[in-house]
């Protein structure tokens, strides 16, 4: 090795270090109170099915009936848990992508504390019966303003940086974190103002209300999953991305089709009826990016197929993109217009479709990245790797069970919507048997997250292993399989050539 | 790729959909057109206006406080959109004694008088759109039965309303024998429970809002025939 590549390696990582040391707080902080927000959001969601299989269990409470459950397990979901771990990560991302340290981790920090506050009102609120009633959007008409300043104050930086970085080239990754970094706050705002703000036709309030979720869910998890999959896949197995060409038809397909989807869910209402057609053929045709992104990705990672054994990383971001997968394909084939979207459209496919986007493809990516993440900016090991396998196998049991039980009982029940021959309580009695498997498989998941929430704790609180050699699945290799950028260089910055 | 391709290429493609199929479309429908009755094709003449009574505003608000709507749908489909024409009861009624078929889909007059078209996630219940009219069925239904049973016994006293069923059925969903499958839950806590033993529980204003609402939910006007896609035959003579 030259002098000068010593010597530039020697800085880059220092850079790193300084990068990764600027975000520690924010970044941690973003990953622990998420955390803690899945798990409530878990526990909500077991009473909400339980209630749904046993209506007995706590009836006639008011801050634990039904509905209101049902609304605070989704958006302690959406807005606890998946809002904070994608900025965590996206912030992370950029500052690493555009080589320079955030400047801001206070602002960022008091911000984030502001949004855990204003969700905790929310989620109080809607279990106190002041929700609005607006699907996704069931937080009282005052916290949504707030909402979007916090997230501009955490937000605008990553923005700044990404504007002032070196000239040149924008990755891939890059592509799709600053796209759902802008969509994200154009979403909701129009939802705000057209929903709350501007008085305007119910049903059309409706529709901009199902736009708006599937928009979340389209064109800001799913590009944020794709942009942490798109930077961990290339740096863990040290190969580059698979077909630049597939990845820009991924991002481009989905710019152009995902801001159509949504209104399918109003078919045979009163409105305009391009609209829910439009809808549909939107959401058919998002298999078309989820294919392009998953194949590149997939390729990229199974360039070395030795290393999905032994990094947790790439185990959990392989398994959330098949499952991102899973989900272009099932949104491909529930929504076909007269043929699948009837049986679809109020069944409790619409349930398992929201759980495999959220839980199935964003939150695994965003486990895998936490795993990648999390020692790099404390400086620590994972204590554990039983508690990582212990997190793997619940979790993806738990997916599996909830999202393709609903996906595919929900078009049973469909069918016994449909089949109006028979009486009402037979199409009821069909979606039941599922419901009991989700109830089942969501105590997994909780179970699963009660020991990744104590794991996270544990490395914010600095008490991970202080190794220079990352928590390996398997047997301890000699050769580092996240590459020379995954040492952790506990003896100093600088230290990664000393080895 | 570029800083300018990448801007240009984002505002292009969400700000077409942003513009087209949401902004455009929720301030083009924001005043509905009024529709008139057409001479000689409807019995009727004049502008159609529907009327609507009951604590709507209120009742809604109590509906989406406590998430009905994760449950419930308030949308009868078209046939090339669904099947909810033929349920009983959903879209109307197939031998209605007076008026024959009266069954027809959702319109835009529906949700007059709504803040938010409570459309709805899924169907663990049944949809709601015509829920008025079955309990007034329901409830005719009931009194006929008694006053058969009861002969001489029977007087006006004894006459159930629609309002007083539904304020049982929002305390227990599942007291009926026939609605015993029922995972709905129940709202008592919308009640004062009874002062004493054997009295019965008197409804909150707000499940008096919540009843009123769903009461008003009724598919039983005369709409002209160029907003029906299926125009009720007269009934035979």
């Amino acid at each position: 090795m030259s002098q000068e590549s010593k010597q530039s390696a020697e800085q880059d990582a220092i850079l790193r270090t300084a990068i990764d040391r600027s975000l520690r707080h924010p970044v941690m902080f973003f990953f622990t109170s998420g955390a803690a927000w899945l798990a409530v959001s878990l526990l909500l969601g077991i009473i909400a099915t339980a209630k749904m299989v046993s209506p007995e269990f706590m009836d006639g409470c008011a801050w634990f009936t039904q509905g209101r459950v049902f609304a605070a397990h989704i958006s302690t979901l959406v807005y606890g848990w998946g809002c904070q771990a994608a900025f965590g990560v996206l912030i992370w991302l950029i500052a690493r992508l555009t080589r320079q340290e955030n400047r801001a981790s206070g602002i960022i920090l008091a911000a984030g504390h502001a949004w855990n506050f204003l969700i905790a009102v929310g989620t109080f609120a809607i279990l106190g019966g002041y929700g609005t009633g607006v699907p996704w959007m069931e937080f009282p008409t005052m916290i949504w303003p707030a909402l979007l300043m916090a997230y501009a104050l955490i937000a605008i930086w990553t923005m700044i940086q990404f504007r002032v970085r070196t000239p040149g080239e924008v990755f891939v990754s890059q592509w799709f974190a600053v796209g759902a970094l802008v969509w994200f706050p154009w979403i909701v705002a129009t939802a705000f103002v057209l929903v709350f703000c501007v008085g305007g036709n119910p049903l059309m309030s409706a529709g901009v209300a199902a736009w708006f979720r599937s928009g979340i869910t389209y064109l800001f998890f799913l590009p944020t999953a794709a942009a942490a999959a798109y930077y961990l896949a290339p740096k863990i197995s040290g190969r580059p991305v698979h077909s630049y060409s597939l990845s820009l038809i991924g991002f481009w397909v989905l710019a152009v089709v995902g801001p159509w989807a949504g209104m399918q869910k109003l078919t045979g209402a009163p409105i305009p009826f391009f609209l829910p057609y439009m809808g549909a053929a939107a959401a058919v045709l998002i298999g078309i990016p989820t294919i392009a992104i998953a194949v590149s990705t997939l390729r990229t990672m199974a360039a070395e197929p030795g290393k999905f054994a032994s990094s947790p990383a790439l185990r959990f971001t392989a398994a959330g993109v098949v499952c991102m997968l899973v989900l272009g394909i099932s949104s491909t084939l529930t929504n076909l217009p007269n043929s699948t979207l009837p049986l679809t459209q109020f069944s409790i496919t619409h349930y398992g479709m929201d759980i495999l986007a959220i839980y199935g493809c964003f939150s695994f990516v965003m486990f895998g990245a936490i795993y990648f993440i999390v020692p790099r900016i404390t400086r620590r090991e994972w204590l554990s790797k039983r508690f990582i396998k212990m997190h793997f196998l619940f979790s993806m049991y738990g997916v599996i069970t909830v999202a393709v039980l609903s996906v595919l009982g929900g078009v049973l029940h469909g069918q016994g919507q449909e089949d109006f021959k028979f009486t009402w309580d037979s199409a009821v009695g069909r979606a039941y048997p599922y419901q009991i498997a989700t109830l089942i498989a969501w105590c997994f998941v909780l179970f699963s997250n009660f020991f990744f929430f104590m794991h996270l704790l544990l490395m914010w609180m600095r008490l991970g292993r202080r190794s220079s050699h990352p928590t390996l699945l398997g047997h301890a290799h000699l050769d580092n399989p996240h590459g020379p950028e995954g040492d952790i260089d506990n003896a100093g910055p600088g230290s990664v050539i000393a080895h | 790729m570029t800083l300018r391709t990448f801007t240009f290429g984002m505002i292009a493609s969400f700000g077409s959909a942003w513009l087209f199929a949401v902004v455009l479309p929720f301030f083009k429908t924001r005043d509905i057109k009024p529709v008139y009755f057409a001479d000689g094709i409807d019995e009727k003449t004049g502008v159609y206006f529907p009327k609507r009574t009951g604590q709507v505003a209120n009742g809604a608000k109590v509906y989406a406080q406590n998430g009905c709507y994760v449950c419930h749908t308030q949308v009868v489909r078209p046939t090339y959109a669904g099947n909810d024409f033929h349920r009983d009861g959903w879209a109307g009624f197939k031998a209605d004694p007076d008026r024959g078929d009266t069954r027809r889909e959702s319109n835009v007059f529906d949700y007059q008088d709504e803040q938010f078209a409570q459309i709805g996630v899924m169907r663990i219940g049944p949809d709601l759109s015509n829920v008025g009219s079955r309990y007034e069925k329901t409830a005719i239904a009931l009194n006929e039965l008694n006053k058969t049973k009861l002969g001489d016994a029977w007087n006006d006293a004894m006459k159930t309303s629609p309002e007083a069923l539904m304020l049982d059925h929002l305390y227990n969903p599942r007291a009926k024998p026939s609605m015993r499958w029922s995972t709905c839950p129940s709202v008592r806590f919308l009640f004062n429970e009874p002062a004493r033993e054997g009295l019965a529980p008197s409804p909150k204003p707000e499940a008096r809002a919540l009843v009123g609402y769903l009461l008003s939910m009724k598919k039983n006007d005369t709409v002209p025939a160029s907003m029906n896609y299926a125009p009720p035959k007269p009934a035979a003579q």
